[in-house]
């Protein structure tokens, strides 16, 4: 079977909630870092089998964003596609996909993309259908955003999932915003460093930011030991740890600061088999050595990243020794602390500073549908600069899912 | 490698506010899932994975097909991915078969017209903080290719091709009478009896007592005849658009639909194993892309014939969308033109979207699961060439 490889990946900056980027719609950022990718890439249109595009919070922007954004930036009518959907694993997902049309005989170069636009995420009204009810009386208007963030089986939001695991690992409030504010620092002082993985310097004169907007500079321990737990968080981890033990007392440990930013932006990459990146001349900047996906329960999202690693290890053969750049999505600055912790039940050692070494969605922020090829594209550029020969990149899934891609320097 | 398709299975379809409408397209996949796992007794831990379709997603049900899946009994290890339409999570299916990736999926498409809610966009902009907004309707800007609704090109298309007022009634009737025979004879097609609460569809909490049990298809009508459409005024909404005379009327195009269908997806061997019967083998999926919003079908079913080097006399059945009576009509006449005749009793024998509804994404897999069945009956080949959106065709080529 032939070996995949990731030619090159353009991401726009992370744009925040309602800023730099909320003039620009899932499809618009989705047509604007393909244009780029292809024009980066000089890559021929018609060698283009397909694009495979991931967007978690879908409204009617775009029926199937994959083909709208596609020849939006300039491919052929011919082209056709497939957009994705696997909560914050979408990003993933697209490359997982590709990797399998590969593999099925369905061609041989993909693009894959992610977007988001979470600040376009519109509210919405359900029809009245209940004469005796809809006819008289007030309607709520629903923000899609806050449901999709809310799990439907174990009925908390993320953040009081996090707070559940951060209570069943111990995992204190000082460790959390620990990370968080590495992830700050870090962000910060790899800016230039992030700025190779992003979209032409022309084009990004073009946009309202030119870096990642969520990453603050002159951020200290103290700023973040003195914000308070978020109580909405807070009020659904306690109630439903008493849910299961009336008598049962729990400390809420995360904060608006030591979780991700919602987010917009977006990502693309150009994916194809070694055979035909040879024939074409383009030198990979990454092997995919495995792809994995793994659920557990969806009050356990937090830790799903660790037993999606510890099976991606095994498919592909490799020992996680043999891993020495991690990104681990801070979707809550607790999924790498608590993921390390169930590693290290399975005897592997987590070191943090190999994890989210450019800083991680703490910093610059969580935009759902792209964040899964953003943090895989992460590891792939920080591989080549330090000549890893392994990278992980694992994300936690809104559901209890974890996603992992091992990539690979040859 | 051989891809199966075993048992598939679809609920009633509702019409738009219509019987099904206090239910979502959460409630209804699962409901799909879990009477496709009853049906065909397979143990869900065995599943590969679960693949969803859905075209107008919210987020009540972020990746519906682990939400769904959950609901109907499957285990927490199972993940789940959710795409477009069912035609392309059929696809997906059968690319995961062939890479050698797993040997047992379910497949399941759903729609829950009724259910989506209309959309006011955030203020993000500046310009948009002073003076009136605008409440959108998704289900109505989905029904758009460039800003102008499908119904504006079927309305021109049958300009074009000359199409008359009185073929598309006819065809229309056809569709209807057809249905009605299908639903009668094929009981097997179905889920069990859809138990309905008697509760709106964004409420969580069900109302105590009352609940319907809906077994049929509910636009299917069993008096429809081209005398009885004639009177229908045609659709304002589509006029304006192309200098043409209009002749599209909400009885000669679908109505929105609710509905969910779903299907075992695996490989002869495992099939065998589970002690399951194919109803139909499927040999490939092919997409074309073009920029007409309406004919895509043909063009993917042509390409198929093509790729596979089949005549179209060797097709026993093959199911045409019906969004219009004009969609078919034309269709059919571009094929006629390409010089691929199939005979009008091999198409859509069952009766199609202007009868059932249009529900997009479980629309593209009934459309699939229906040629399959009718392939159990009539052996041969045949190929569903459905629309999927932004004049993308898929054909599914299958086989028994």
């Amino acid at each position: 079977m032939s070996d995949i490889v990731l030619v090159k990946s353009v991401r726009t900056p992370v744009g925040r909630f309602l800023g730099g980027l909320s003039q620009f719609n899932a499809l618009d950022l989705g047509a604007m870092v393909i244009r780029d990718l292809m024009e980066q890439t000089k890559l021929d249109p018609s060698l283009v089998d397909g694009i495979i595009c991931g967007w978690a919070a879908q409204d009617y922007a775009a029926k199937d964003v994959a083909r709208e954004a596609a020849l939006r930036a300039g491919l052929p009518e011919s082209i056709v596609g497939w957009t994705v959907q696997r909560n914050c694993a979408t990003g993933m997902e697209a490359l997982s996909y590709a990797q399998t049309r590969i593999r099925a005989g369905k061609g041989e170069v993909y693009i894959i993309a992610g977007v988001e636009s979470l600040s376009n995420v519109p509210n919405s009204l359900p029809r009245g259908i209940d004469r005796q009810r809809d006819l008289l009386g007030s309607r709520t208007f629903y923000d899609p955003l806050f449901e999709g963030l809310t799990d439907p089986h174990a009925r908390m939001l993320m953040g009081g999932v996090a707070n559940y695991m951060a209570h069943k690992y111990g995992i204190s409030k000082q460790e959390q915003d620990q990370v968080a504010l590495w992830s700050h620092q870090r962000a910060h002082e790899g800016e230039a460093r992030l700025r190779e993985e992003m979209v032409s310097a022309e084009l990004l004169g073009t946009l309202p930011i030119q870096k990642d907007e969520g990453v603050r500079a002159g951020l200290t321990l103290e700023n973040l030991t003195a914000l308070q737990p978020f109580t909405p968080f807070a009020e659904q981890f306690l109630a439903y740890i008493r849910e299961q033990d009336p008598d049962a007392t729990g400390i809420p440990t995360v904060t608006p600061a030591n979780a991700s930013q919602i987010s917009d932006g977006g990502i693309a990459a150009l994916v194809m088999t070694e055979e035909r990146a040879k024939a074409l001349g383009y030198a990979p900047l990454a092997y995919v050595k495995g792809i994995d996906f793994t659920a557990v329960r969806p009050d356990h999202f937090p830790v799903a990243p660790a037993y999606s690693m510890l099976n991606a290890a095994k498919a592909a053969g490799l020992d996680l020794k043999d891993v020495s750049l991690w990104d681990i999505n801070e979707a809550f600055a607790v999924v790498p602390i608590a993921s390390g912790r169930v590693l290290r039940e399975h005897g592997f050692e987590l070191d943090l500073e190999n994890v989210n070494v450019n800083g991680g969605a703490c910093a610059i922020g969580h935009p759902l549908g792209a964040s899964g090829l953003r943090i895989l594209t992460t590891v792939a550029y920080e591989m080549q600069r330090r000549d890893a020969q392994y990278g992980m990149a694992s994300i936690c899934v809104q559901g209890g899912l974890g996603g992992t891609t091992i990539l690979e320097r040859r | 490698m051989d891809v199966a398709l075993v048992n598939p299975v679809r609920t009633p379809f509702g019409l738009y506010m219509g019987s099904l409408s206090s239910l979502n397209a959460r409630d209804l996949a699962a409901f799909c899932l879990r009477d496709l796992i009853a049906k065909t007794s397979v143990n869900p831990a065995e599943v590969d994975e679960v693949i969803a379709g859905w075209a107008m997603p919210d987020f009540y049900a972020p990746n519906i097909a682990r939400v769904a899946a959950l609901d109907a009994g499957f285990p927490e290890s199972e993940i789940g991915v959710q795409l477009t339409t069912g035609i392309q999570a059929l696809e997906y299916a059968a690319d995961r078969i062939r890479a050698g990736e797993g040997d047992l999926y379910a497949v399941v498409a759903v729609e829950s017209s009724s259910a989506v809610k209309n959309a006011l966009p955030k203020t993000t902009n500046k310009r948009t903080l002073l003076g009136p907004r605008l409440l959108i309707d998704p289900l109505w800007e989905l029904y758009k290719q460039d800003r102008i609704p499908l119904g504006a090109y079927a309305d021109n298309l049958a300009e074009q091709l000359g199409i008359t007022r009185q073929q598309q009634d006819e065809y229309a009737a056809l569709s209807h009478k057809r249905a009605f025979k299908a639903t009668k004879k094929y009981k097997g097609e179905f889920t069990d009896a859809i138990a309905i609460p008697d509760r709106p569809v964004y409420d969580g909490m069900p109302a105590p007592g009352t609940s319907t049990r809906i077994a049929s298809d509910e636009g299917v009508r069993m008096n429809a005849s081209a005398a009885s459409f004639s009177g229908a005024r045609t659709d304002e909404r589509f006029a304006g658009y192309f200098p043409c005379a209009p002749t599209i009327t909400l009885e000669n195009s679908a109505p929105y639909a609710d509905g969910a269908v779903a299907v075992l997806v695996t490989t002869p061997e495992r099939a065998a194993s589970l002690g399951l019967t194919a109803t139909a083998f499927l040999d490939d999926i092919i997409a074309v892309g073009s920029r007409d919003p309406l004919l895509a079908p043909a063009l993917a079913l042509e390409k198929t014939l093509e790729v596979h080097g089949i005549a179209a006399a060797d097709l026993t059945a093959v199911e045409l969308p019906e969004l219009f009576a004009c969609q078919l009509l034309a269709n059919q006449l571009v094929l006629r033109e390409k010089g691929i005749v199939i005979p009008a009793e091999g198409i859509n024998v069952n009766g199609g979207a202007l009868a059932l509804g249009e529900a997009y994404a479980a629309t593209s897999l009934r459309m699939v699961a229906s040629l399959a069945h009718e392939l159990n009956r009539r052996g041969g080949k045949g190929i569903a060439a459905t629309m999927t959106q932004a004049g993308v065709g898929r054909a599914a080529l299958l086989r028994r």
